[in-house]
């Protein structure tokens, strides 16, 4: 059931004054979203609904086990005393059953090649899993959790269907954002209020996350996909289709985002902010605080800061960086795309660590339009290095991957051949609106800044999105890209 | 932790009477009401391909069907010459006869049904219906739903969803936009606007329009392109039957056979005189198609005509032969071989049908 669906539209139709209704009244409000939400996930397959009540009662119980209510039962306090075991056990089940999914054919595979790299062949073990889809949200969502409750940051959730709800909440349930316990439980836990302020400043989220969708990122698909599909492709059409694909990207998943956000807000309820204009970032440290905001602090406080982040030393901490990106770029999927795209970030993220005196030093030398123009250049060479790694993440493999880079590097053709007829304006056409937008944006702080302009100019963009829809919407049901990972 | 940057006065404001919102709609209307006051031949946007179905939609809704229109796949879309059949029509019937090739690429016998039940449920119905068929028409392994949706009623859709369980799911968000598209025409002529955009930045000239009885695009483009020009040869021909092919068998469906059953009780309950023509393929195809196929496919559809009481009109009684130079491909008549196939259809089947109907 995607965001962009009728079907949605009708199902949405039906939760949201059922929920408003509801609003006062905690648990039945909380028992009819549960509900909606494991329908709406059953609609894509209800086979996979059982692997995400594994995850809510391996961590509601971890949960429970690590914070137990006092007075305890003598067992119950010495099982609790136990507690790297415990997290230990939610670990291995969450990331078993991920890495069964999303892994097992991706390695197995690579064990075969590696085993005929040593004159060893034997078939590839592979089970053609279907990935369940949000799988990589909802575990890490339900990790997080799990470490929280070990870290002593949140209390343990008491009410099982409230713990259910967090993990499963409909508007973020198969692509994110990745919430924190201590924001949405509680949120979760209380009554809400749904208002007429909620519902319009909600409605202007879906409707804005719902153009960047069908309009911007489905149009910008088509010349994307005709480049990708494309046997041998110009260098000009390759560079095109980078610049396209790293707007369509993030049309579609901040498109995403901000539906979700709009959706619970309706709802009453507010989840993170997951991008926030990272192609203004100047730097690629800046741009990974602005893109995917909830995995990139998720890798942060769960990985890269155990592993040792900036306390342990040089080296410690290059190693903690690059294996951090390269998980990162994994959690995407299994593919050498997905790791190559780690590594590249890794390295560029480490190429930025050694520059940084050297930048301080300019930085500090210089006036404040030194500074300007050097965060200027450091906005256009950071996208362009963003840009370049979107090669990695698109291609479809290794042979393909190396294919472009070769058309993009060695053959500098200028022909478009490759293109579409329409790519230009379509890039063009994107790019201006993105720009538009983000820059009005950026002078907001957010897209609520739309509610201090007049009512005449308001009424202007309403009419222009709700045309722009009309005419230019692809309104052939694409799914959103990150629902694969 | 991520910050939520909304400000509560910036969602104060957001709480307040939806002024701008109302103001949007009445702009939005006044957009509507512009498009209405268009001249619908203007505001359809043809192109070959999945678009000829919508087009064939709206022109059928919007404007309505010509006196004679012709159904069935782009073969049959190829092989008249709309402008050449009407002129010839009104020549020996001494009246003007309009003509609109209605047939879509690809059309399958179940999709020419959904393009026959559309026209036919319009205030302006056609009288007379030619429907080209060729063996593709049967070709397939079941019937197939997607572009037949274009054409469905939510009514429609709902009898489909009951009598093919499971297959017509996906077919329900086509469904509900072409409801939409009935109710606006600032929807429903969405695909010109984008036409109109990519005609003024790329300096293309608009498209012909067959169904308003213009010459095809490829007609009008390529009028003389025959086979040798187009370099068909054996091999793309093998690899073009051999996508078609199933375990070595050109796959004729039954379901098939029904929807054409269909399609012909549809046009006499409706009240509209239709005649099904066998299209000519190049002696190309014909080689590397399975032996026999064709006869047995064109005698299923005899079958089917003589059942239904409706006359099949097989290339033998035309007297045409079409040899190499009529065809722009293995399986499409070029204008040439368009011209004479139209002549001789109106010569020795319209002609008499229409002096006698009027």
């Amino acid at each position: 059931m995607l965001f962009n669906s009728f079907l949605f539209a009708g199902f949405f139709a039906l939760v949201l004054p059922l929920a408003a209704m509801l609003a006062g009244r905690v648990r039945v409000r909380n028992e009819l979203l549960l509900v909606a939400s494991y329908v709406f996930y059953a609609c894509w397959d209800w086979r996979f609904l059982g692997l995400i009540w594994i995850s809510t009662a391996v961590d509601y119980a971890c949960g429970r086990l690590l914070d137990p209510p006092e007075p305890a039962p003598a067992w119950l306090t010495r099982l609790a005393r136990r507690r790297k075991f415990l997290l230990a056990s939610s670990l291995v089940i969450n990331l078993g059953l991920l890495g069964f999914f999303k892994y097992f054919d991706f390695f197995a595979a690579g064990a075969a090649a590696g085993l005929k790299a040593l004159g060893l062949t034997v078939d590839p073990w592979s089970l053609g899993l279907v990935l369940p889809v949000g799988i990589s949200f909802y575990t890490f969502q339900s990790l997080s959790y799990s470490i929280d409750v070990y870290r002593g940051q949140v209390r343990a959730e008491r009410d099982p269907l409230t713990f259910a709800l967090f993990v499963a909440f409909f508007p973020q349930l198969v692509a994110g954002p990745i919430e924190r316990a201590a924001r949405l439980l509680p949120q979760l836990a209380a009554a809400t209020r749904v208002s007429w302020t909620r519902l319009t400043s909600g409605a202007w989220l879906i409707g804005w996350g719902l153009i960047k969708k069908v309009v911007l990122a489905d149009n910008l698909a088509r010349v994307v996909d005709a480049v990708f599909s494309s046997h041998d492709p110009s260098a000009g059409a390759v560079l095109v289709a980078v610049y396209a694909f790293a707007m369509q990207i993030y049309c579609d998943f901040s498109g995403y985002s901000n539906m979700a956000r709009g959706l619970a807000r309706c709802l009453g309820f507010e989840i993170m902010v997951n991008f926030r204009l990272p192609f203004f970032a100047a730097n690629p440290r800046e741009f990974w605080r602005r893109w995917h905001i909830s995995l990139s602090s998720w890798l942060r406080d769960y990985l890269y800061i155990p592993l040792g982040g900036n306390r342990r030393g040089h080296w410690r901490n290059r190693l903690a960086l690059l294996l951090t990106m390269v998980l990162g770029g994994l959690w995407h999927g299994a593919g050498f795309g997905f790791l190559l795209w780690g590594v590249y970030h890794g390295l560029v993220l480490l190429a930025q660590r050694g520059l940084a005196p050297l930048m301080t030093g300019v930085r500090k030398q210089g006036g404040r339009l030194a500074q300007a123009c050097l965060r200027l250049v450091g906005i256009g060479l950071t996208f362009h290095l963003v840009c370049f790694g979107w090669l990695f993440f698109r291609a479809r493999d290794l042979d393909q991957l190396l294919r472009l880079l070769g058309n993009l590097l060695v053959d500098g053709s200028e022909t478009l051949s490759g293109l579409a007829p329409m790519a230009g304006p379509v890039v063009l056409a994107s790019a201006a609106v993105l720009l538009l937008v983000q820059l009005a944006q950026a002078a907001w702080d957010d897209l609520e800044g739309i509610w201090r302009l007049p009512t005449a100019v308001r009424a202007l963009i309403y009419t222009t999105m709700m045309l722009g829809f009309i005419w230019f919407g692809e309104f052939s049901g694409e799914p959103f890209i990150y629902f694969q990972f | 932790m991520s910050r939520s940057s909304t400000s509560n006065s910036d969602l104060a404001r957001a709480g307040g009477p939806p002024r701008a919102l109302l103001l949007a709609l009445v702009l939005l209307g006044a957009v509507e009401l512009g498009f209405r006051l268009a001249d619908p031949r203007e505001m359809i946007a043809y192109e070959l391909g999945e678009q000829e179905y919508h087009a064939v939609k709206l022109w059928a809704e919007r404007i309505g069907s010509p006196e004679l229109a012709v159904i069935g796949s782009s073969r049959a879309r190829e092989a008249i010459d709309a402008p050449a059949l009407a002129e010839r029509l009104g020549a020996r019937l001494g009246r003007r006869v309009s003509v609109g090739n209605f047939a879509c690429a690809g059309g399958t016998a179940e999709e020419s049904q959904a393009v026959l039940d559309h026209l036919l449920r319009q205030p302006v119905r056609p009288a007379q219906v030619v429907y080209g068929v060729t063996l593709r028409q049967l070709w397939g392994q079941g019937l197939e739903f997607s572009r037949a949706a274009i054409f469905w009623r939510l009514a429609d859709w709902w009898r489909a969803y009951d009598a093919y369980v499971g297959r017509v799911d996906a077919s329900l968000p086509t469904v509900l936009r072409g409801g939409l598209e009935r109710i606006s025409a600032a929807f429903a002529y969405r695909r010109r606007v984008r036409q109109v955009l990519a005609e003024w930045l790329l300096g293309l000239p608009r498209r012909p329009t067959p169904l308003a009885g213009q010459a095809t695009e490829w007609q009008q483009r390529v009028p003389d392109l025959s086979l040798l020009g187009e370099r068909i040869d054996d091999r793309r021909v093998a690899w073009y039957v051999g996508r078609l092919l199933r375990g070595g068998r050109y796959p004729l469906d039954p379901d098939k056979v029904e929807a054409l059953r269909r399609t012909l009780r549809a046009a006499r309950g409706g009240g509209v005189e239709l005649v099904v023509v066998e299209l000519p393929l190049a002696a190309i195809l014909l080689r590397h198609l399975p032996a026999g196929v064709v006869e047995q496919a064109m005698d299923q559809i005899a079958a089917v005509c003589a059942q239904e009481g409706v006359r099949f009109v097989r290339l033998t009684e035309l007297g045409q032969r079409f040899e190499d130079a009529d065809f722009l491909d293995q399986s499409h008549l070029n204008r040439r071989g368009a011209g004479r196939l139209s002549m001789a259809l109106a010569d020795r089947v319209l002609v008499p049908r229409m002096a006698t109907s009027r």
